[in-house]
């Protein structure tokens, strides 16, 4: 990797750690925590998506992490810090559990079993109505105090949320660009050779669906936190279709692509918000003109830009002539 | 218990059934052919009850007329929008994820689809008129003929699609493309007009199945993701690609549906349903009759 490339990331980060400096607007900070926090669970979705686990229960262990985390701080007076733990590895363990039989099934069926894993979840939340408050959802979750600033407060939260979900994104790019990574591009590319060298294709694809759920519940609990209410609604596998967007729309080749997919996605959403009515078809046709151009996401518009000049003749003549 | 109730309940699961059993059907010939996830599935269901509506109020021709036109009506755009905005993302190979952008497509027409019927018809509650009226006397229960007329139609289109596959080259094409692409491309079968042809019949299929029950219920922007749910549903248990499957699983769901509601109430029989998808993925994960 070139210094430039390694640099930019960080610079960015950098930034982000800056905005509070220029906008205190508790709602834009709110919807840049709601960019985080979506982000990280797109960039688990294609962590997935590359072991060729296509997931569409995304929604359901978002909602795993912010029930965990309202449950307990709410009705049991848990410490926020603890239900961060509890909260992911309880999702770690759900997405074993449920790993292991549905991973055994082949594409499509995976997709329609983990699409319905979120209906599950949600008519369980409901039918537990005494310990979930049902279909009215559970309010008042806050975050607590930290060596006596209220975390709870629109700047101090959105850095908390900041520091947790780039740890998690850390986390997940380097789990990517590890040796395990390449193991579930391998398994993701063709899973029977991989599973013919030896690869133990079982293990490794509920690892990666665990790994992928304990941060999507991480990212959850910030949800819940958040917006202060949740409810069942929220985490219908309609949640997880929009994951998919913002990853697909990114492009799910790269951990960046999900962000820019998600960043996109969200950024177009607040700003058609006046537009009321129409803003589904426009969002709507924005994502399919875009994927008609771009079927890789937006992470391969410089490819795609390469591609494009390397066609036009007189140009191409001009580039070669320039690299010599 | 009370046998007319009981025959009352009986003929509800059937025709419900039936009807979920043609919405699979398209949802699996999409997928099948052109393997595409057609999330907008139920979005297609909707739109072919509100175009039987139209058809009906505006147009004022008869009911069952207009039932067969909103199918034929939402096939043609099934194959306009194969045409507009499948074709140009199509994978070069299957299995890679370059057939991910077909999702996003569908996906995109979730949001596009109710949008654009609630700008074109506004969001009161509307219905449509009976088919036909009066009622007959079965087993002791008062069925009206408007639900026997519903299940016939819907019988009577699942055995033309049988039909269709068994005897009409295309239905047999379509059987073989789905079997072995390459190997039915070798035979001179044209890929894109079998492809069209799935677009169409399957867009037609959920149209007409939401516009048989349209009669029975309200019409509503919003049915359409309920839709979707069931025939995930469906389609599990009876298992891709299989028709008789396909019958399987709708009746199954029919049943547990109306006799669930009748007997537990509430959101119990989804759960039941649910339960039995999950029985189903651990015991035989191809669904109750399906090969793949």
């Amino acid at each position: 990797m070139t210094r430039a490339k390694s640099l930019a990331p960080l610079a960015i980060l950098g930034l982000l750690f800056l905005i509070p400096a220029f906008t205190q607007n508790p709602y834009y900070l709110y919807l840049i925590c709601n960019f985080f926090i979506w982000a990280v669970v797109a960039v688990s979705l294609v962590v997935n998506i590359r072991t060729g686990i296509f997931n569409f229960a995304s929604a359901a262990f978002m909602g795993i992490g912010a029930y965990t985390t309202a449950i307990l701080v709410v009705k049991v007076g848990v410490s926020f810090w603890l239900t961060l733990l509890i909260g992911p590895l309880v999702g770690a363990v759900v997405a074993v559990l449920i790993g292991i039989p549905m991973l055994r099934l082949k594409g499509m069926y995976f997709v329609l079993v983990t699409a319905l894993f979120c209906q599950i979840f949600i008519l369980t939340i409901v039918s537990l109505s005494e310990q979930t408050g049902g279909w009215f959802g559970i309010a008042g979750i806050y975050a607590p105090t930290l060596f006596g600033i209220d975390l709870s407060e629109k700047v101090p939260f959105y850095y908390l949320v900041l520091v947790f979900m780039s740890l998690s994104f850390i986390i997940l790019y380097r789990i990517w660009n590890s040796y395990l990574g390449k193991i579930y591009a391998h398994m993701g590319e063709n899973e029977a050779l991989a599973q013919s060298v030896g690869v133990p294709v079982t293990l490794y694809k509920v690892q990666s669906f665990a790994v992928a759920s304990f941060f999507t519940s991480l990212a959850g609990c910030f949800l819940a936190a958040s917006t202060s209410y949740i409810e069942p609604g929220m985490f219908s596998f309609f949640a997880s279709i929009k994951v998919w967007l913002h990853a697909v729309l990114g492009g799910v080749t790269s951990v960046f692509g999900p962000i820019l997919g998600t960043g996109v996605a969200l950024g177009l959403t607040e700003w058609l918000r006046g537009f009321l009515l129409i803003s589904p078809i426009i969002l709507g046709v924005f994502v399919i003109i875009v994927i008609i151009f771009l079927p890789r996401g937006f992470i391969s518009l410089p490819e795609k830009i390469l591609y494009l000049i390397e066609r036009i003749p007189r140009l191409k003549e001009f580039i070669s002539r320039r690299k010599s | 218990m009370d046998q007319a109730y009981f025959v009352q309940l009986l003929i509800n699961a059937v025709m419900l059934g039936l009807i979920y059993t043609l919405t699979a059907l398209g949802f699996t010939l999409i997928f099948g052919i052109s393997r595409v996830v057609n999330f907008a599935h139920g979005e297609i269901y909707m739109v072919g009850a509100f175009v039987a509506y139209s058809l009906v109020s505006y147009g004022h021709l008869p009911v069952v007329l207009a039932l067969l036109l909103a199918a034929v009506v939402v096939g043609v755009l099934g194959v306009v929008l194969e045409f507009l905005i499948f074709r140009p993302i199509r994978p070069k190979q299957v299995g890679t994820i370059d057939e991910l952008p077909n999702v996003i497509v569908s996906v995109a027409l979730i949001y596009i689809i109710p949008t654009a019927v609630v700008l074109i018809a506004g969001t009161r509650e509307r219905t449509l008129p009976h088919l036909i009226t009066g009622s007959v006397t079965l087993g002791g229960a008062i069925i009206s003929n408007e639900r026997l007329l519903i299940m016939a139609v819907a019988l009577a289109i699942f055995v033309g699609l049988l039909l269709f596959i068994w005897r009409h080259r295309d239905g047999r094409a379509m059987v073989a493309i789905s079997q072995d692409t390459e190997a039915a491309l070798l035979q001179g079968v044209s890929h894109q007009r079998i492809i069209s042809l799935s677009f169409g019949l399957g867009f037609g299929l959920a149209a007409i199945a939401g516009a048989l029950l349209a009669p029975i219920y309200f019409i509503d922007v919003n049915m359409g993701p309920p839709v979707l749910l069931k025939t995930v549903i469906v389609v599990i248990l009876g298992g891709i690609g299989s028709i008789p499957g396909t019958l399987l699983g709708g009746l199954l769901v029919g049943f547990i549906d109306v006799f669930g509601q009748a007997y537990l109430g509430g959101s119990l029989p989804t759960l039941v349903a649910f339960a039995l998808v999950i029985l189903i993925m651990l015991i035989r994960p191809r669904g109750l009759l399906g090969h793949d």
